[in-house]
């Protein structure tokens, strides 16, 4: 007997089915089917290496749209159109900017997006325009691009000034500088020692001054002391000696005077006379130092006389001459 | 008892100890007294000056001899440079005595001035006469009749109120010996001297006028 399938129900199971693997799908590619979208333009001068279509718009470091179209701009061939296509709730302002970033080293492109200010009107597309335009920026990595073959001219120069700069004269040059330094230090710190001995020394002047200044405002004080407790008897004390010896000098005018004869007879007779008497007498020394010397010398000889050979005029020759 | 032979010992040792000086006189020696020395002296030959109360005062101060030229003995002086004296006569003073007073009469004979020899320190002067005697000796030749005595003498005249040298001459003579003996050669020292003093009286005469006191 055949057995009976009910088509009903197996069309209604592979319609579930079906629609179970529909759900399932997209679930796993996340559509999100209520989303919205707006597209704009952005005109990047230059290359875009790097970005292709599908590649990642991010706003502040959230994606929040992809890349859709690469084209040359429809008027100007140094420039490169890029259409972009953003969640709608994006707050693209006026004063938003875009700039072309790229991940790494990899040298993946991708587009960054700044907004503009709060409260800032929405961009929205001009006639003729298809889409809104953002206005687009340089990069860092794009100014280093850019700038890279100025930067490497600029280095090359910079090497041939430094290879000029440390030539082998100018190394030599360098090096007897570099001696010249250390022979400069190495004097410096041998002469440390000096330095603290000038530096000690100069403390101890600057000390012994400083006593100095002291016991000179101490004196200056016992002087002004002096002056006035000891001053007045000072005073009265040099006046009577001024006063006796006016008095002594009176005497010996006097004296003087009594005597004047005899005085000037002295000057000026007896003091040539004693200078003549001294000269005597100092010939008279000498004579005995002499004799002094000859004494200490032989003894024997100034008792009993020299022996010495004598001239006999009878037979005109010396003899050995004894008294 | 031992009194008496204390005073025979003290005794005994003054004859011991004069015994033992009188043996050592043989061994002291003053000398032989052997043939006397003639002595001589020197004579000045002119006439003694006279007082001169206007003149000058000069005091003749002590000679001041040369090595060897001082003494009493008469010097003589031989080849290569050898001194010796003269023996059997001698001065009969120190030479420098002697020289002194030819000196004195000399300038007092031949001139004004007063001089003051030895013992004139307390007269006030008003020059003194310093006298360096280089030369007083006797020069023997190799014969008799070429035997010399040599004089020089170095006169210094300063004033004495300022303490001036107003000269300083140096005068000499050589004089042969006319004849054998120490008679001879004194005789030839005065002719010397004589002939000298001519010299140095004539200077004398009128570098003494600067001593005029006042």
């Amino acid at each position: 007997m055949e057995t009976r399938a009910s088509h009903i129900l197996v069309g209604s199971f592979v319609l579930a089915f079906l629609a179970g693997l529909i759900a399932f799908a997209v679930w796993i590619s996340k559509v999100d089917l209520d989303a919205e979208y707006t597209d704009y333009d952005i005109y990047f001068d230059g290359s875009v290496s790097g970005l292709y279509k599908r590649s990642i718009v991010y706003y502040s470091g959230i994606p929040v749209g992809d890349v859709r179209d690469i084209t040359l701009a429809p008027h100007d061939a140094q420039k490169v159109r890029v259409w972009v296509r953003l969640r709608a709730e994006v707050p693209v302002t006026e004063g938003a900017e875009a700039k072309l970033e790229f991940q790494g080293l990899t040298g993946v492109a991708y587009i960054e997006l700044k907004g503009g200010p709060p409260g800032g009107a929405a961009i929205v597309a001009k006639e003729g325009d298809d889409r809104a335009i953002i206005p687009s920026g340089t990069s860092a990595f794009q100014a280093v691009f850019e700038g890279a073959p100025d930067l490497i001219n600029q280095a090359i120069v910079a090497i041939v000034q430094i290879q000029k700069l440390l030539s082998d004269e100018n190394i030599q040059s360098i090096s007897s500088t570099l001696k010249n330094a250390d022979q400069l230090s190495g004097n410096l710190a041998r002469g440390t020692d000096d330095i603290e001995v000038i530096v000690a020394e100069a403390r101890q002047v600057l000390a012994n001054a400083t006593t100095a200044a002291d016991n000179i405002s101490k004196l200056a004080a016992s002087g002004n002391a002096l002056v006035e407790k000891d001053g007045e008897r000072l005073v009265n004390e040099a006046v009577a000696t001024m006063q006796a010896a006016t008095d002594m000098i009176k005497r010996i005018d006097g004296l003087v005077a009594a005597n004047e004869g005899g005085i000037t007879q002295f000057v000026g007779g007896s003091l040539p006379e004693v200078s003549r008497m001294i000269v005597d007498l100092r010939s008279t020394a000498q004579s005995l130092s002499r004799l002094m010397k000859r004494i200490e010398q032989n003894p024997a000889k100034i008792i009993f006389g020299t022996k010495e050979a004598k001239f006999d005029l009878e037979t005109r020759s010396t003899k050995d001459g004894e008294k | 008892m031992t009194q008496y032979l204390t005073q025979k010992l003290k005794m005994a040792g003054v004859a011991a100890s004069a015994f033992l000086v009188a043996s050592c006189g043989p061994l002291i020696s003053f000398g032989d007294d052997g043939p006397a020395d003639s002595i001589y002296t020197l004579h000045y030959g002119g006439i003694v000056g006279a007082d001169s109360p206007v003149g000058p005062v000069v005091y003749v101060d002590s000679p001041q001899m040369a090595e060897g030229l001082d003494g009493q003995g008469v010097s003589v002086r031989l080849d290569g440079n050898q001194r010796t004296t003269l023996t059997g006569a001698g001065w009969a003073a120190h030479l420098s005595d002697l020289v002194r007073d030819y000196v004195t009469l000399a300038l007092g004979a031949t001139s004004n001035a007063n001089m003051i020899g030895v013992g004139g320190l307390d007269i006030k002067a008003g020059c003194r006469l310093g006298i360096k005697v280089w030369a007083m000796e006797f020069v023997p030749g190799l014969i008799s009749s070429e035997d010399t005595v040599d004089v020089a003498m170095q006169f210094s005249l300063v004033r004495l109120s300022d303490s001036k040298l107003l000269s300083h001459p140096t005068f000499s003579q050589t004089v042969n010996v006319q004849s054998s003996g120490g008679r001879g050669i004194v005789a030839a020292f005065d002719a010397a001297m004589a002939a000298a003093a001519r010299d140095y009286s004539r200077w004398f005469k009128v570098e003494s006028k600067a001593c005029e006191t006042t």
